[in-house]
């Protein structure tokens, strides 16, 4: 039977992809914590991270110290990075695909703004809201990453019906400037602290512990959730809405649970690291190049390359002007702003080409 | 299995539609045609379920559209759309499988081994099989309406919905697609509506059509009857010509380009005479009945003593082979009351050859009237040639197609006895110059057409 055959080597293909990615996540997180300004060696964090998790003993030669600053500094910073940039990833290409714009991210979208704001609010007026308690921060981003959201696509509707992919960056442009000048004018009303937040709002995984980690791992999970049983919906609303909605996609039900779910990824990794732009552009891309653009597989795989890249990217911004720090959002803009331009152009040639 | 009842709609508001009615049965093939505008795609979108009308009901299966879910109604309704904007690569294969979407169970969707069945059948069926782990955006436009179409049939609809499935395809595939849609719809009893903006596509493959203008009803009915040139020149405000399909019994629509000068006329009609040849040409062609190809525009005539070789035909030229001398032919012009009329004659009354007459007009005829100036010119070859028994002839009749518009030719008509004269002369004329050859007294035919 050649059919079988194929779907044997389709479950293949991604048994490996898996595999693969999985394993480098593992190898990026052991060099993540191993670098910094006291080198551990690879072997010893595995086997520091080995024991801790399993409660072995510890073998001899790595002592209480080193334990220490494995498991109370890097190890939680290192895993923060990793799952915002498996949020931002996992938002970047629901969104990607949704929208059907390969500029679409949480950043270029101004979601990350909007999420910002609502957790500048939440610091600087340092309010809790009843039953949430530590999770009013993560919250209340999420909710003004949705409303910044929901405020772009009928910006963009409303200029133009087709959303095209340019009106639809535009109006988040325009949405991340407005809002970022709100934050700017809370941030001077406060005057204190002023150097902190701004170094938060270009974006950190550093300084942040276990706390923060827990803080945003139900969203991940709930985001993740969310989107992998919407995924052949996204793939139905890749061609036009219409045309899912006559292969029978509830078009209005999915697309907001989709976005819904894109939001809490952004707002619980903005809330946690500030904001970290284009991961969410770079990540899909290469995903699709490498796996398709089937979401049922594209999904997992480019959250999984989200969380390497932002990890690498942790490294270096840590490294390369040792012993300062960059901020990692700085980085990632870095990159992400020519990676955003070849998109656009590229983009562009193709459309004036057909 | 479609029922839509006086719906009137549109969007923002807008009313488009007003009081459509229509009614589609099981296994019928039924086009939507009218100008740009008229509400086709709204009649289309409503059929989908994708606009919800105003005023009045859809029923799809007897049962309201409003009712059905979204899977529920992909179960029964397939829609083609219009080509959209593929921005994702994805392989054939991905693409034909969301069509089985109304059919996966559970929450992550899960498919089984039956949907991959229907998928690859869906694929063998429109010829996509070859391409199934390529990406549409590697594929042709021909290619991928075929993949959009498998995915469409993976849905098994009972009806398929297709919004001008031929825009910009070539002839040979919209051909190709077309004939693909009828067998479907005969061997599986499929029940399509299509958008055509072909008119003739429309008039060949459908059973029904419905045309719309304005947002109305204009007509409905089998193509014949609603292919009405006048209806049509009015709706399309277009100057369309009906005709009949040579080979199926369906109308053909043709249309009239608007000239920016009427220069067609007889007066810059070349005529080169000499022994072995005579050769008529006219600066732009002319509508020719021929005796031996029927109709054609031509430019150049040839009547010539047989060929050394056999020649290819050329465009726009008709070529006739008699075996007399043509210096013989006479050629005789004249105006008349609609026209400019020249005449070509070439007679050979002792050798029972093939005799060549060729009547050139200045008007406009219909179909009708030529095959009476033909009539009328064969009459005159009977009445005047001294025959034994049998003889063969070639004649043509060459029209500008500019000027007076004859509607009718009959033998009684003054056209008719005006031509018949002017032929009966021609071959006076030219009998007379092979008498006068015969009688070794050289002399100057045109001094004899002077002197009559």
């Amino acid at each position: 039977m050649p059919k079988q055959s194929i779907q044997m080597y389709l479950t293949n293909k991604f048994f490996w992809s898996y595999l693969t990615v999985f394993l480098i996540l593992l190898f990026t997180i052991g060099i993540g914590v191993s670098a910094g300004s006291v080198p551990i060696p690879l072997s010893h964090v595995f086997q520091i991270i080995f024991s801790e998790i399993f409660h072995t003993k510890l073998p001899d030669g790595i002592d209480i110290a080193t334990v220490n600053i494995v498991m109370q500094i890097r190890f939680p910073r290192v895993l923060l990075a990793a799952m915002v940039g498996c949020s931002l990833a996992l938002a970047g290409t629901a969104f990607q695909g949704l929208l059907k714009n390969p500029l679409a991210d949480p950043y270029t979208l101004g979601v990350s703004s909007g999420s910002a704001l609502g957790a500048v609010c939440v610091l600087f007026f340092s309010f809790q809201l009843p039953f949430l308690g530590d999770f009013t921060l993560p919250v209340v981003s999420v909710i003004g990453g949705f409303i910044a959201l929901l405020g772009v696509l009928a910006l963009a509707q409303i200029v133009q019906r087709e959303m095209s992919i340019e009106t639809i960056i535009l109006a988040g442009i325009l949405a991340s400037s407005f809002l970022g000048s709100l934050i700017s004018l809370l941030i001077a009303m406060t005057g204190e602290e002023l150097r902190q937040i701004i170094g938060w709002l270009l974006g950190s995984v550093s300084m942040r512990g276990w706390p923060y980690v827990q803080l945003v791992t139900p969203f991940l999970v709930i985001g993740f959730i969310i989107l992998i049983m919407s995924s052949r919906e996204l793939n139905a609303m890749s061609f036009s809405r219409e045309d899912a909605r006559t292969t029978g996609v509830n078009v209005k039900g999915h697309t907001s649970w989709i976005l819904l779910a894109a939001s809490i990824l952004t707002g619980s990794s903005v809330a946690v690291s500030g904001t970290i732009g284009f991961v969410g552009l770079v990540i899909p891309h290469i995903a699709r190049r490498f796996w398709g653009t089937d979401h049922r597989h594209l999904l997992p795989l480019s959250m999984v390359l989200g969380g390497i890249f932002l990890v690498l990217i942790d490294v270096i911004a840590r490294t390369i002007i040792s012993p300062t720090e960059l901020p990692i959002g700085v980085l990632t803009a870095i990159i992400g702003s020519p990676v955003f331009a070849i998109i656009f152009i590229s983009y562009r040639k193709k459309r004036v080409g057909s | 299995m479609i029922q839509v009842d006086q719906v009137s709609g549109g969007y923002y508001g807008k009313t488009i539609l007003k009081e459509i009615s229509l009614s589609v049965e099981k296994g019928q093939f039924t086009g939507i045609i009218g100008p740009n505008g008229s509400g086709k795609t709204t009649l289309m979108k409503m059929l989908s379920g994708a606009l919800k009308p105003l005023k009045g009901t859809v029923l799809i299966k007897n049962r309201d559209i409003r009712s059905y879910s979204s899977r529920e109604l992909a179960r029964s309704v397939a829609v083609l759309p219009q080509h959209g904007n593929h921005s994702f690569e994805f392989t054939v294969r991905e693409v034909v499988s969301l069509g089985r979407y109304p059919y996966f169970k559970g929450w992550l969707k899960q498919s089984d081994k039956h949907d991959a069945e229907l998928i690859e059948r869906a694929m063998e069926l429109t010829h996509v099989q070859q391409f199934a782990s390529h990406r549409i955006q590697d594929l042709s436009g021909g290619e991928r309406q075929r993949v959009f179409l498998a995915k469409a049939l993976a849905q098994e609809p009972e009806i398929l919905l297709l919004d001008e499935p031929t825009n910009h395809l070539d002839l040979s595939n919209q051909m190709k697609l077309m004939d693909l849609l009828k067998m479907w719809n005969r061997s599986r009893e499929l029940t399509v509506v299509a958008i055509l903006h072909d008119l003739n596509i429309a008039s060949l493959y459908c059973d029904n059509i419905y045309m719309l203008n304005n947002g109305e009803l204009q007509s409905k009915g089998i193509p014949n009857d609603v292919m009405d040139q006048v209806t049509l020149q009015n709706v399309y405000e277009a100057n369309l010509l009906r005709q009949e399909h040579s080979k199926v019994p369906r109308p053909l629509i043709s249309i009239n380009p608007r000239e920016v000068k009427k220069v067609n006329s007889l007066e810059d009609l070349k005529i080169s005479q000499q022994e072995d040849r005579l050769v008529v040409s006219s600066r732009y062609p002319l509508k020719t009945l021929s005796s031996t190809h029927g109709f054609e525009w031509t430019d150049t005539f040839i009547i010539e003593r047989e060929p050394a070789q056999s020649y290819t035909r050329l465009d726009h030229t008709l070529r006739f082979q008699v075996m007399n001398n043509l210096n013989q032919a006479a050629v005789i012009h004249s105006t008349e009351s609609f026209g400019k009329v020249s005449v070509v004659a070439s007679v050979d009354p002792f050798t029972n050859r093939p005799i060549t007459i060729g009547v050139f007009l200045q008007a406009t005829l219909t179909d009708a009237s030529f095959i009476q100036v033909m009539l009328t010119v064969n009459e005159s070859i009977h009445t005047l040639i001294p025959i034994k028994s049998d003889f063969d002839s070639n004649t043509f009749i060459a029209v500008t197609q500019t000027g007076e518009k004859i509607l009718s030719a009959t033998r009684s008509t003054k056209i008719a006895k005006t031509l018949l004269k002017r032929v009966t002369e021609a071959i006076d004329l030219a009998k007379q110059k092979i008498a006068d050859t015969r009688s070794d007294e050289p002399r100057d035919y045109r001094v004899y057409l002077e002197r009559r």
